[in-house]
C-alpha cells in the first residue's frame, strides 16, 4: 500500500461528477480558534478567498492578523498549535479539507500542498546532511534511497539554483548560509510537485540581497512549473514582488483583497490604504510618516463593529456596532469597509 | 522649510564635512577570537558625525555594523585607532572612565526584550538612569523619569506596568526614554525597528526624528534597511566585510552610487525595479 502511488479517487470523499473546479483552493467562511487554559480564543474570523491555478496570492498583516495561522489551516497542521478551524470550508480541488483526518492529510501536506516556514531552520534537521533529508522529502520518509531518489535530489537542488549540488548533499545545514538553506527547504517543498507552495514569512529573517534572489527564484520557479504560490508576509513591497493578488488581514479578518497593482495604486479599505502610507520606502525624507494610532488589538479583545475603527481616521458611528463587516466585491476587488461605496462612487 | 539652522530637517541638502564633531572614528579596527580562529570584524573604519546630524550604516549580516556601533559606545574595546566624543576618547566600559563621558554616548538595542529587565517598571528603569546620570535624588527622579516617559508617548498608566507586558513598540519607547535620561550627545541605534510592524515602525521613526530634532542629538542608525536609511540619514556609509566602501550625502549615494556593491544593494530593494 504505501508503495502505491496514491491514487487521489480513492481519497476524495466525493469524487465530482463534473469538470474540475475552476479554484484551486476556495476557503469559504472559515474561522480558527486557538486553545488557551480555560477556553479558546478565535484568531481567524470567517475568511473568504480563493486562489486560482497558477494564482499567486500575497497575504500581508502585522503580528497577530491571523495570517500564519491561516497558511497552517491550509496544510493541517493547526492542532499542533492548539488551533482548529471551527467552521468554514477549505475545498481544495474540489475536496474539502475541514475535518479531514490526520491520515488522508499526509496525501495532501508536502505532497499537493507545499510550505515553507519562516525560518529555514526550522524547517530543517540540523545535524542531518541535505542529502538525506531531501532523500526524505523525495521518498516520502523512506530512508532507503533508489538511484531515482538520489537523481532527484540532485534535480531539485539544481532546479532551486544552488551551485555545485553534490558537494551540498553531503553538508549539514549550519555549513550553509541562510539564503542557501531556505532554497533547500523551497526544495524540499517542491519535491513531490505541489500544486500549491505556501511560503509563510520566507525572506523576513535574510539580507536584503539574499531576500532578492530569493523572491526572483519563486517568481521563476512558479512559471517554470505552473503551480500556485500563496505568500504571506507583513511587508507589502515582498509581496508586490512575487504575487497577482493581494489579500490584507487584519485583527483576525480580511478586509482587502484586489489585484497587486491596482490595491498598490488605490487601496479600497483605510487600514490597507494606512499600511501604504506608512511605508517608509514610499516616504519623503524630511516628512513624517504617516502613522495608523494606537496598536492592533489582541485576539479575545476586538472591538464590535469593525476591528479598525478605534484607528481609523474616517471611522462612523455605524463602524463601532455589530459585527465585523463582510467582504463586498467592487469591481472584482472586495472591501470590507463600509464606506468603500461613499468613497469610490 | 524653516527657519532654524540647525539641526537640518530636510536630508537632502548638502551636508559637507563635519568641521567640529561630536563623534570621531579613526582606523579603527577590532578582532574577536573565537573557536574557528581570529575574526577580523571592524577592518580600519574611519567616521565623523556632527552634532544634530543623523548618519546611516547600512550593511548586511556580517558586516561588522553592530560591532562598529557596539565599539563606538564603548560596549567592545578596540584593537587599534580610536573612538572620541567630543574629543574625549572613548574607553571600553570597565576601564576608568567619568561618568559624563560614559553617558554621553547612549544605545538603543534592537531588542527590547533582552534590553529592559522584564520584571521592572518602565518609571524604575528610567529613574535608575536619571538617578545615576544625573545625580538627583530619588524622589525628583521619579519625576524626571516620568516627564521623559510622556515625551515618547508612554502613558502614567503604562509607565506602572511590568516592561514584560507592554508592547515591542511601547518597550522600544521605554528604551529610549531610558537613552535620554543620560542627556546623550550622541544616540547609537542598533536596528531598533526591525523587529517591530511596519505602523509601529512608522511612529517610532517618527519619534526618533522629533528628539533629535528638539534635542540636536547627533544620531548613529545602524541597518540593513535601505528604505529607513534613505528616509531618515543625512548622509549614509555603507559596510561591507568590515570596511566602509561608501560614504557620502543618503541622496548621491542613491542617486548615484558609485560602488559595485552599493549598486547591488539598492537594486535588492523589493520593488525597486518596479
Amino acid at each position: 500500500m504505501p508503495d502505491q502511488p496514491r491514487d487521489a479517487t480513492l481519497l476524495r470523499d466525493q469524487p465530482d461528477p463534473g469538470a474540475e473546479p475552476a479554484e484551486l483552493l476556495a476557503v469559504e467562511g472559515v474561522s480558527i480558534a486557538l486553545r488557551r487554559r480555560y477556553d479558546e480564543v478565535l484568531v481567524v474570523d470567517t475568511a473568504n478567498f480563493t486562489v486560482p491555478r497558477n494564482g499567486a496570492l500575497g497575504v500581508v498583516g502585522e503580528s497577530g492578523s491571523g495570517k500564519s495561522m491561516l497558511s497552517r489551516a491550509l496544510i493541517g497542521t493547526l492542532p499542533r498549535y492548539g488551533g482548529r478551524v471551527t467552521r468554514g470550508s477549505i475545498r481544495w480541488q474540489g475536496r474539502e479539507l475541514v475535518g479531514l483526518p490526520e491520515k488522508a492529510w499526509r496525501g495532501i501536506r508536502g505532497t499537493e500542498i507545499g510550505y515553507v516556514p519562516q525560518s529555514s531552520m526550522a524547517g530543517l534537521n540540523p545535524i542531518l546532511p541535505i542529502g538525506d533529508q531531501l532523500i526524505e522529502a523525495v521518498s516520502r520518509g523512506r530512508y532507503r534511497a533508489t538511484p531515482e531518489h538520489r537523481a532527484r535530489v540532485l534535480e531539485l537542488l539544481d532546479l532551486v539554483r544552488i551551485p555545485r549540488a553534490k558537494q551540498v548533499v553531503s553538508e549539514t545545514p549550519h555549513q550553509l548560509s541562510g539564503g542557501m538553506r531556505q532554497r533547500v527547504v523551497i526544495a524540499a517543498a517542491l519535491a513531490q510537485r505541489p500544486q500549491l507552495l505556501i511560503l509563510d514569512e520566507p525572506t523576513t529573517a535574510l539580507d536584503v540581497t539574499v531576500q532578492a534572489g530569493i523572491l526572483k527564484l519563486i517568481v521563476e520557479l512558479r512559471e517554470e512549473l505552473g503551480m500556485a504560490v500563496m505568500l504571506t508576509s507583513h511587508d507589502l513591497a515582498v509581496i508586490e514582488t512575487v504575487c497577482d493578488e493581494v489579500m490584507t488581514m487584519y485583527a483576525g479578518s480580511v478586509i482587502e483583497i484586489g489585484a497587486t497593482r491596482a490595491v498598490r495604486s488605490a487601496p479600497l479599505h483605510p487600514y490597507t490604504e494606512a499600511l501604504m502610507n506608512s511605508r517608509v520606502d514610499r516616504a519623503e525624507p524630511g516628512e513624517d510618516l504617516v502613522t495608523i494610532p494606537g496598536e492592533p488589538p489582541a485576539a479575545g479583545a476586538w472591538p464590535a463593529g469593525c476591528r479598525f475603527w478605534p484607528r481609523c481616521p474616517i471611522a462612523i458611528d455605524a463602524c463601532k456596532e455589530g459585527e465585523q463587516p463582510a467582504l463586498r466585491s467592487f469591481d472584482g476587488r472586495f472591501s470590507a469597509c463600509i464606506r468603500t461605496e461613499e468613497r469610490y462612487p | 522649510m524653516t527657519s532654524e539652522p540647525m539641526p537640518r530637517t530636510a536630508v537632502n541638502d548638502a551636508v559637507p564635512t563635519p568641521a567640529d564633531p561630536v563623534i570621531e572614528v579613526a582606523d579603527l579596527h577590532v578582532r574577536f577570537a573565537t573557536d574557528r580562529g581570529e575574526v577580523h570584524a571592524v577592518r580600519g573604519v574611519d567616521l565623523v558625525v556632527a552634532p544634530g546630524e543623523t548618519v546611516g550604516i547600512v550593511g548586511e549580516s556580517g558586516s561588522g555594523k553592530s560591532t562598529l556601533a557596539r565599539c563606538i559606545v564603548g560596549l567592545v574595546p578596540a584593537q587599534q585607532g580610536s573612538v572620541t566624543v567630543d574629543g574625549h576618547p572613548v574607553r571600553p566600559l570597565r576601564g576608568r572612565r567619568s561618568r559624563q563621558d560614559a553617558a554621553a554616548v547612549q544605545m538603543i538595542f534592537q531588542d527590547s526584550y533582552t534590553s529592559l529587565n522584564p520584571r521592572q517598571r518602565p518609571l524604575q528603569a528610567v529613574a535608575e538612569a536619571v538617578q545615576v546620570c544625573q545625580q538627583l535624588p530619588r524622589k525628583q527622579a521619579l519625576v524626571r523619569a516620568g516627564e521623559l516617559l510622556g515625551s515618547v508617548g508612554i502613558s502614567p498608566a503604562q509607565s506602572r506596568m511590568k516592561t514584560r507586558s507592554l508592547s515591542g513598540g511601547q518597550r522600544q519607547r521605554v528604551s529610549i526614554a531610558r537613552a535620554l535620561a543620560a542627556e546623550p550627545r550622541v544616540l547609537v541605534a542598533d536596528e531598533p525597528t526591525s523587529s517591530l510592524d511596519q505602523s509601529i515602525a512608522a511612529s517610532l521613526l517618527n519619534l526618533l526624528r522629533r528628539i533629535q530634532r528638539e534635542r540636536g542629538i547627533a544620531m548613529v542608525f545602524i541597518t540593513h534597511d535601505l528604505g529607513v536609511v534613505r528616509y531618515l540619514a543625512h548622509r549614509v556609509y555603507v559596510m561591507q566585510q568590515g570596511r566602509f566602501v561608501e560614504d557620502g550625502p543618503t541622496r548621491e549615494i542613491f542617486d548615484n552610487p558609485q560602488h559595485d556593491y552599493t549598486r547591488t544593494l539598492i537594486a535588492s530593494i523589493p520593488g525597486a525595479d518596479t
